[in-house]
């Protein structure tokens, strides 16, 4: 009887951290923290972080979902049209009703239905993911400025509480932000759902093989990005003074920005949960001085795209050195 | 694991049929299993070997008969339930989860174990997966991801979840395809254990000397009918090939054709890639059939790929016909009249959603362009006389090569690598998943070749091909050239002793 | 994908272009009868104004999209080409090299694209997502969201005019896509492209670089760009630097409706044509209505999840319509119907 000689251990503690997805935007982010509080004036301010903190709050709890979809193998880019509406329903109720807190759970129910919507294209009727989810972003946002095109809402200090509110001296979305971070880190580190997530995305068929029910993990990961959606909504009307109907648009080109920000892989089965988390602030962050060096806000956009291409270049390298290394 | 004694049935297909449409995949299938033996299963491609299997393991149900277990009859309505009742299907391709860890790997879909606080045992799932890998007789470190393992310990990986099923028919589909002589080796010696553990293991193969030294019984399907079965001391070779394919082939194969060794037409000198191979030289002259043998993970195709362009070597040299080249992309070494065919050929050689005459155009298209525009005429009548030429078997040139059997597929390949008419020709496992019919019209084909003067650089795994085709057989290990043989001395134990490391021979 | 006997390739592939044109003549045919006054030869040929940008640079894109490829900043890239072509002119550049300075800017443009994507291998919805943001970027940096105008009158005529009934924008369309039809069809080049999209690692066993494919599709492209770009200032008489916002949805949901499917190696010219006909004139016909021109997004998307659900089930529906025969599903050698692998296990080739 022989015994095979077992892989060599000689990955160091340091040497799996430093080969951990998201380490790179980590060392990114510390970077950037330090070189900002040096270089740019009030950027390292309570007032100011605690707003940065506000301002990645609806991004953040998004890109969570999102990220899990990513891991999951698939891809979402329907979330700005997503809370658009899902902002404009909860406004509705909320104002209507004068309860925001029912106007939430409706607005929950109907971020489940989207996210369902996105699942069932996905899923069950087989339309590739990018094709699903840009068909019901145009569908959605089409439909909002049908319904809502010409209407500028301003909202009552009630149903502003989401974004405007604070509980425990700490801001509501941060709060909301925490709750859905704990979620997830939870379900991936202790549920079943988290390891089914990781063996879809990384080989869908011997997920298959193995009994694992494929496409429902699927579909709960289009829900979960509703649901996301539905919590990121009441904080952006909370947040946004007037809201029109074409609000959020090229939010999710943010998200995605965040998650590949934050070194999860868009092929699938590699990421984890703090990943969104570094992306999110990283991008609050650099937009964050960038306005406060007085940059007009017409460069946001090509900051952004700086941004992410560097990355990108950035991912693309550190691969194909790994590549060579193994 | 079970008391039962050995030779008692575990499992039995009991007139098993499966139809699809008016075709019959297999038919009238009547075969048990016992307790504590290892049967091989034979057949060409295409006999029903996997869809029988299938159905045994509820991948499929059957359209006739029924399986038994324990002599009881029942039905799986899903692999699942084949999976509860000690079936497990150890297939081919890896269906394991790169970047999850082996014990999470060896777990599957189990429920993970829960500790008083709630969270994840996961103490306990590597303890068990340690056991069970104990009971394989291996030893690896269970947090080690999937992916940085060798494909034989990947392999290992796969059975060791079996296990963890408590599996008591492991139907193991060509097992080692991807593993090296001495995996195979410690394979079988593992295979061993279980079946002394009294489970059943059933090897499907195309590899007929693994069927005679390792499996206790044999049984042959051709056409989806099961042609023969028995202890495997009441066949031979020959007589299991005739049960296969239905004729009489004495030998794999004869050469017929004697050729003179022609000029020097590749030299290779000194060729290193750090890491990959190194310090490879041999010379291969035209109308020769130089094989290339070894291990897998000995470099041979990385060599090959070296040669062509494909993935360029640091440091040596490459001589065509006397004149050093330097080849950085694959265009250029097909401009130096080297024609190679890939190892994979569904992932590297062939586009399977096209035709067959698209296919065998494509690697020379320039040939079929008139006046700027790729003639359709001019390319079908060349992909017509392939056809012809290479004995394609298919009922229209119009047909996606995805529909093609292996072998056909495989000489749509050789037809459109050889459409340049390359002087230098590498092969790169010409004839694997090819059913037996199919590979003898490929060496015919390749002994073609070098009647017409051409130099040929065979690289295999299967020492049978090499030992009948080969003039000389060149050997490598861990990336080194250890040995290369004349005619006379080309054998199994040379080859494998050299492919081992343990003997070095150059001229 | 279900194995058809002989030459049923060939005619499930013009069944679906067939099908898209029937479905184009059926499209306009109930609109004239539904809507008053709809069909006048004059008013569709102008409808087709608007057309062109977006038809022009769906050639591109389907260049792109059967190489396997994806590109979302063509929009962004309009706008910067709108920009280039307004301030160089507005700066003092005689036209007809401001023009030129247009199609630098989408070439260029397109070139990084494919540079990037090529070079690094990096994913195309990732890069192209920051030149999305990069391209709109520079637009709004350099116009500063200003509108520029006041172009001279033969430049307006390019955009407006007609030669005969015919507009000269939908002439330069009709050409190009003739151009790229022939291209994708019977060239070398366009075999090649296919060839990248269905299975790079084989073209590159066979001789061809699948690198230099992918930055000649998006440069391409991004000469595309730089076109309708010259022709939307024609047209318009103005250069702003928020042009083009959300239409790089619109230009890939006429690929795929025209039947490219996005994992590459599938598509054709005159299906995205059709297909870029059919969705812009239905929103045509509803505009001309008078229903509120917010419905065409809600189409558009409509239109995109069906087309993918056709394409993909076109076999069953060409077996239900009697014009293709079932005879020979597609069968493993050992009559499974599942595609499962008997023979050597490999790892799967990356685009």
């Amino acid at each position: 009887m022989s015994s095979s000689s077992a892989a060599v251990q000689d990955h160091s503690l340091l040497k799996q951290f430093a080969a951990r997805p998201d380490f790179p935007a980590l060392v990114f982010l510390l970077v950037v923290f330090v070189g900002f509080s040096l270089f740019v004036p009030s950027f390292w301010s309570l007032g100011n972080l605690v707003n940065t903190m506000r301002q990645t709050a609806p991004i953040a709890i998004v890109a969570l979902a999102v990220n899990q979809i990513i891991i999951a193998g698939e891809i979402d880019i329907s979330m700005g049209s997503m809370v658009a509406v899902l902002a404009f329903i909860f406004a509705g109720i909320s104002e209507a009703t004068g309860m925001p807190w029912l106007a939430m759970a409706i607005t929950l129910a109907c971020g489940g239905a989207f996210g369902s919507v996105n699942g069932v294209l996905a899923t069950v009727l087989g339309i590739p993911a990018i094709i699903a989810t840009l068909g019901t972003l145009m569908i959605l946002r089409g439909a909002l400025l049908i319904g809502a095109g010409s209407i500028t809402l301003y909202a009552s200090e009630a149903t502003r509480i989401f974004g405007n509110g604070r509980i425990v001296g700490v801001p509501v979305e941060v709060w909301i932000f925490l709750g859905v971070f704990v979620y997830f880190a939870l379900l991936a580190s202790q549920s079943r759902y988290g390891r089914r997530v990781l063996a879809v995305g990384g080989n869908a068929r011997a997920a298959r093989d193995i009994g694992i029910p494929v496409n429902a993990v699927r579909f709960w990961a289009y829900v979960q990005v509703g649901l996301c959606c539905a919590l990121a909504a009441p904080v952006f009307v909370g947040q946004v003074a007037a809201m029109t109907a074409n609000v959020g648009a090229g939010f999710e080109l943010k998200v995605i920005a965040t998650v590949v920000l934050g070194g999860t892989s868009l092929s699938g089965g590699r990421g984890t949960v703090l990943a969104p988390v570094i992306g999110a602030v990283l991008l609050s962050l650099i937009l964050n001085a960038t306005a406060l060096v007085r940059l007009p806000p017409t460069f946001e956009s090509l900051i952004l795209g700086v941004i992410i291409l560097i990355s990108v270049a950035f991912i693309g390298v550190r691969a194909r050195h790994q590549e060579r290394a193994s | 694991m079970n008391n039962a004694p050995p030779g008692t049935v575990a499992y039995a297909l009991r007139n098993v049929s499966k139809r699809f449409g008016p075709v019959y995949a297999c038919h009238d299938i009547d075969l048990e299993f016992f307790h504590g033996e290892t049967i091989g299963l034979a057949g060409e491609n295409g006999a029903g070997k996997s869809t029988s299997m299938k159905c045994l393991a509820g991948w499929m149900v059957p359209s006739a008969g029924h399986i038994e277990v324990d002599g009881q009859p029942v039905r799986f309505g899903a692999p699942r339930d084949a999976e509860l009742a000690g079936i497990a299907v150890i297939p081919q391709e890896l269906d394991l989860f790169p970047e999850l860890p082996v014990y999470e790997n060896i777990h599957g879909n189990l429920k993970w174990p829960r500790t008083r606080t709630g969270t994840f045992d996961r103490r306990q799932v590597r303890e068990a997966a340690r056991n069970v890998l104990s009971l394989l007789g291996v030893s690896l470190d269970v947090n080690v991801q999937v992916k940085e393992l060798s494909p034989a310990n990947q392999k290992l990986v796969q059975i060791a979840r079996a296990i963890n099923l408590d599996a008591r028919l492991l139907i193991m589909d060509e097992p080692t395809a991807a593993l090296t002589e001495l995996e195979s080796d410690r394979l079988f010696h593992v295979i061993n254990d279980l079946r002394a553990q009294g489970r059943t293991i059933v090897h499907i193969t195309h590899k007929l000397d693994e069927i005679f030294d390792h499996c206790d019984r044999v049984a042959v399907l051709r056409d989806g009918e099961l042609v023969a079965q028995g202890a495997i001391s009441e066949f031979d070779a020959a007589t299991l090939i005739l049960h296969m394919v239905g004729r009489k082939v004495s030998r794999l194969y004869e050469r017929r054709i004697s050729v003179p060794r022609g000029p020097a037409m590749l030299q290779v000198e000194h060729l290193s890639k750090p890491g990959v191979f190194s310090d490879i030289s041999f010379t291969l002259h035209g109308g020769e059939i130089l094989g290339l043998a070894g291990l897998i993970g000995a470099g041979r195709s990385e060599l090959a790929h070296a040669l062509v362009g494909f993935d360029p070597a640091e440091t040596g040299r490459i001589k065509v016909k006397g004149e050093p080249q330097t080849f950085l992309h694959v265009r250029q070494s097909m401009e130096k009249s080297i024609g190679y065919l890939p190892e994979e050929r569904r992932s590297q050689g062939l586009h399977l959603p096209y035709s067959v005459s698209w296919n065998t155009s494509f690697a020379h298209l320039e040939k079929f362009v008139r006046g700027g525009f790729v003639s359709r005429r001019a390319e079908h009548e060349f992909a017509a006389r392939s056809a012809r030429e290479f004995g394609v078997k298919t009922a229209s040139l119009d047909m996606e090569v995805s529909l093609l059997s292996g072998g056909n597929q495989q000489k749509v390949l050789l037809a459109k690598v050889l459409a340049g008419e390359p002087e230098i020709v590498i092969l790169d496992e010409p004839t694997r998943g090819v059913d037996v019919g199919a590979k003898s019209e490929i060496y015919a084909l390749i002994e073609q070749l070098v009647a017409d003067g051409k130099a040929v650089l065979l690289i295999s795994s299967e020492m049978e091909e090499l030992i009948a085709l080969a003039d000389r057989v060149a050997v490598m290990f861990e990336g080194r050239l250890t040995a290369i043989y004349d005619k006379p001395d080309i054998n199994q134990e040379t080859i494998g002793s050299a492919a081992s490391g343990q003997m070095t021979h150059v001229q | 994908m279900s194995g058809l006997s002989a030459s049923t390739n060939w005619r499930r592939f013009k069944f679906g272009q067939l099908g898209l044109l029937a479905l184009f003549i059926g499209e306009i045919a109930l609109m004239s009868a539904l809507i008053p006054g709809y069909f006048s030869l004059d008013g569709l040929l102008f409808a087709s104004q608007g057309f062109v940008e977006a038809g022009i640079i769906a050639l591109g894109m389907t260049l792109v999209i059967v190489a396997g490829g994806l590109d979302i900043s063509v929009g962004s890239l309009l706008g910067l080409v709108v920009v280039a072509v307004g301030y160089s002119s507005h700066a003092g550049l005689p036209l007809p090299f401001a023009m030129v300075v247009g199609l630098l800017a989408g070439t260029a443009g397109g070139a990084l694209n494919g540079s990037i994507i090529a070079l690094l291998r990096m994913n195309p919805l990732v890069v192209t997502l920051g030149t999305f943001a990069l391209f709109r970027g520079i637009a709004l940096a350099i116009s500063n969201s200003l509108a520029v105008s006041g172009f001279p009158e033969w430049f307006q005529f390019l955009g407006q005019g007609t030669i005969g009934i015919v507009p000269i924008p939908l002439i330069v369309l009709v050409i190009l896509a003739v151009v790229f039809h022939i291209l994708l069809t019977q060239t070398l080049f366009g075999r090649v492209v296919y060839a990248v999209g269905s299975n790079a690692l084989a073209t590159q066993f066979s001789g061809r670089d699948p690198d230099r494919i992918r930055l000649a599709v998006y440069t391409l492209q991004g000469f595309l760009v730089g076109v309708a770009g010259i022709l939307y200032c024609a047209r318009v008489s103005s250069a702003r630097g928020t042009e083009g916002l959300g239409l790089e949805f619109v230009v890939i949901t006429m690929v795929i409706f025209g039947g490219a499917r996005i994992t590459g190696g599938h598509g054709s010219i005159t299906g995205t044509v059709l297909g870029g006909l059919i969705i812009w004139y239905l929103q045509d016909g509803i505009s001309f209505a008078g229903i509120r021109s917010d419905w065409g997004l809600v189409i558009t998307g409509l239109f995109l999840l069906a087309g993918v659900l056709f394409n993909e089930n076109r076999n069953a529906l060409g077996v239900m319509f009697g014009l293709l025969t079932d005879r020979h599903q597609s069968r493993d050698d050992d009559g499974s119907n599942t595609h499962e692998k008997q023979e050597e296990s490999h790892v799967e080739s990356t685009a």
